[in-house]
């Protein structure tokens, strides 16, 4: 069984397959929390009881998923980062660009979606605190890794011989 | 980073490399960058700076024209010795 340690060792040599299903967790993670809860408990389909230990897992994706995926990026995706070389800050730079057209393209989603919701059914949509609550929670959550996250997305895999060379970070 | 550049720029860091005994750590910490941005130079899926370009050539010793080309370099064998490998020699060769 590796310890804690040999396994944040190994996270900057993960493999891209590796690295985008752990993106694809974090996203899911906290969503489905929030969609689970709304589609399953508020309607009374399934006990509170009952769902805790599903929201826990997808929880965990999301909670693992940021922890692999800064253990992963160690720093290379900082914009105050002086130590990495011409091409390290290239690719965080395009990491950046694509997580602020991500970030755009979600609210416009989400705006839309609001649009249709009110369109189809006729009702305002009211934007109590539960809902900025979860939006604030959203944001904060996956704000800050975003670009950690598509860094990980976008890197491509060691070639084999450069494999035993020492990790990323310098 | 796995696209190729759009022009790609041909280079010889593998051979003078090989030629002096370097691992591409040691030409990393030579030129301070990364190992990995040495493997992507030479395998011309980056490109690097003209600063950087020119630190290569400066720790090789040599013309940046002789490390870097846009045109793929000719194997060192047809220019040592005029013809390609498998290549049959000339029949007057040991005349």
């Amino acid at each position: 069984m590796p310890s804690v340690r040999t396994l944040y060792r190994s996270l900057p040599h993960m493999q891209r397959r590796t690295r985008r299903l752990l993106v694809l967790l974090t996203a899911i993670g906290y969503p489905l929390v929030l969609v689970g809860y709304a589609t399953v408990v508020v309607p009374g389909r399934v006990t509170l009881s009952t769902w805790a230990p599903i929201a826990t897992l997808l929880m965990a994706f999301t909670i693992v998923g940021v922890i692999a995926l800064y253990g992963y990026v160690r720093g290379r995706a900082d914009l105050g980062s002086g130590r990495l070389d011409e091409r390290q800050a290239q690719l965080r730079d395009r990491a950046w660009a694509r997580s602020y057209a991500i970030v755009v393209l979600v609210i416009a989603a989400v705006l839309v979606a609001v649009m249709v919701i009110r369109s189809s059914s006729g009702q305002d949509v009211v934007l109590s605190g539960d809902i900025i609550g979860y939006a604030a929670t959203t944001a904060a959550i996956y704000l800050p890794i975003l670009p950690a996250a598509v860094l990980a997305w976008m890197e491509p895999d060691v070639p084999v011989d450069e494999a035993d060379e020492p990790s990323g970070d310098r | 980073m796995t696209r190729r550049p759009a022009t790609p720029i041909h280079n010889r860091i593998a051979v003078l490399r090989a030629e002096r005994g370097l691992s591409r750590q040691e030409l990393a910490e030579a030129l301070d960058i990364n190992y990995q941005t040495v493997g992507y130079i030479e395998r011309g899926e980056y490109n690097p700076s003209l600063d950087l370009a020119f630190a290569v050539a400066a720790f090789f010793g040599l013309p940046i024209d002789a490390v870097f080309s846009p045109e793929p370099f000719e194997p060192m064998s047809v220019r040592l010795y005029g013809r390609s490998a498998g290549e049959p020699e000339e029949s007057g060769a040991h005349a």
